[in-house]
């Protein structure tokens, strides 16, 4: 086949997404080829719009196709709680589970010392910003249970706390489904810290 | 493939591909290497907290030679310090300390007293926190066992033993004024507290300097000694602890 032709492109192209491996990729390009041309151009549509056609939200940096996001603008949802995570796809994640009404804060990123990630490289500002109008009255922060994570986790508490603003960090521990015989030293620690009461 | 077991402690950990880790450990028996741990970061795995940044463990690898990378078969915690990554200012000045064993030791260039100082560095952050002073100590103590040990004595060019010597950090050490020759060599003057406190951290086990209670004067001169004669081993800036934790 020829590499440089047009059907080996797609299958590099294809490459480049994630847990697509050139066997897949190749399954895929074959799919493709067999479809009529307007599902194929529905699919190349998909993609071009997802780039051109999303930004970020003004308030919450969450994807969004207009300035403000539909979770931002809608009133039904409780203003005095901004659940803090890393990427949009946890917004994604939480929100299938439909059991959080409240709003969201998306960082964009997280500060990393090791990796030279500071606090003004990601979206904090913004969330203090926020804070202003004193509607807020509690910041949920859930970025990544790894040391990343939990430095955006402690800069965020000694930054809102004298702010008068309650700092609560989700829980950390035994995931659920696992023998706790199995679970490392450090969840452990981290599971009875976090304990509640029954 | 020939496997290997050895204790090591995680200097840095990167997100690798898709599900991967790319850690970077320090051993007494390899020094500093890079190994891939496949599916570290999906739920199930076999790391656990294991390769979090600063854990001493114990690890078993493959060696893939001709490849410089280690495949990570499994890692084992012996001490967690779960502790130094719950403090803010704790995770600042242990990262910071970690980026600078990092970037002046060279792959598979083992010293078993750089790896007992960062322990010993650990224990200490444990409970208390390091300063910038006893960071600076630290540093000072690593470069000595890294074979950079400041020759404060005599001068490097002569031998002789004049009052007024200056540092040159291309010489790694004192120099009289006549081997200055118009001041063609780039040297910083050490003051004698300083001269005294490099001497005593030279010689001390690295499990006491904590003791040296240098004053804000004496840190703020071996900073500076510090920046410019890392800066030559290096050929570039060195961050400092600030801009680590700003
Ligand atoms: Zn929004
Ligand atoms: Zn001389």
């Amino acid at each position: 086949m020829d590499q440089n032709g047009v059907f080996a492109n797609l299958i590099k192209q294809l490459t480049k997404l994630p847990g697509v491996g050139q066997k897949t990729a190749q399954r895929h390009a074959f799919a493709i080829l067999k479809m009529f041309p307007q599902e194929a151009r529905e699919i190349g549509q998909a993609i071009i719009d997802i780039k051109e056609r999303l930004i970020f939200c003004s308030k919450c940096r969450n994807i969004s196709e207009v300035e403000l996001c539909l979770i931002c603008s809608d009133p039904r949802r409780d203003r005095t709680k901004i659940l803090v995570v890393e990427e949009p796809s946890t917004v994604y994640a939480i929100e299938k589970t439909g059991e959080y009404r409240g709003l969201y804060h998306v960082l964009l990123g997280v500060i990393s010392p090791l990796d030279g990630v500071s606090p003004e490289d990601i979206h904090i500002k913004e969330l203090i910003d926020r804070l202003a109008d004193h509607e807020v009255k509690e910041v949920i922060v859930a970025t990544s249970p790894n040391m990343d994570g939990e430095t955006t986790a402690l800069y965020l508490s000694k930054t809102i706390r004298p702010l008068g603003v309650k700092v609560t960090r989700i829980a950390l521990g035994i995931p659920v489904g696992i023998d706790i015989e199995y679970a490392d030293e450090v969840s452990l620690v981290r599971s009875i810290e976090g304990r509640r009461e029954l | 493939m020939p496997l290997i077991e050895t204790d090591a402690i995680v200097l840095n950990s990167l997100k690798l591909g898709e599900a991967d880790k790319l850690v970077t450990f320090y051993s007494p028996t390899l020094g500093k290497i890079k190994a891939v741990a496949r599916g570290a970061r999906k739920v199930k795995n076999k790391y656990g907290s294991s390769l979090e940044p600063f854990t001493h463990g114990h690890l078993v690898i493959y060696d893939k030679k001709p490849q410089v990378l280690y495949r990570l078969f499994q890692s084992d915690i012996i001490e967690s310090f779960q502790r130094v990554r719950s403090d803010y200012d704790k995770i600042m000045t242990t990262s910071h300390f970690s980026l600078f064993i990092e970037a002046l030791s060279p792959e598979g260039d083992p010293s078993v007293p750089v790896f007992n100082l960062f322990l010993k560095l650990l224990e200490y952050t444990k409970v208390f926190e390091a300063s910038p002073g006893l960071i600076n100590l630290f540093k000072v103590k690593f470069l000595g066992y890294a074979g950079y040990e400041l020759l404060l004595d005599r001068c490097v060019k002569c031998q002789s033993s004049f009052p007024s010597m200056r540092f040159s950090p291309s010489l790694g050490g004192m120099v009289c004024s006549p081997c200055i020759p118009d001041n063609a060599l780039y040297s910083v003057a050490i003051s004698p507290a300083v001269q005294s406190v490099l001497k005593q951290t030279f010689k001390m086990d690295p499990g006491l300097i904590s003791r040296i209670r240098p004053s804000e004067e004496v840190n703020k001169e071996i900073s500076h000694i510090l920046e410019v004669f890392i800066f030559h081993i290096l050929g570039k800036k060195f961050p400092s602890l600030e801009t680590t934790s700003k």
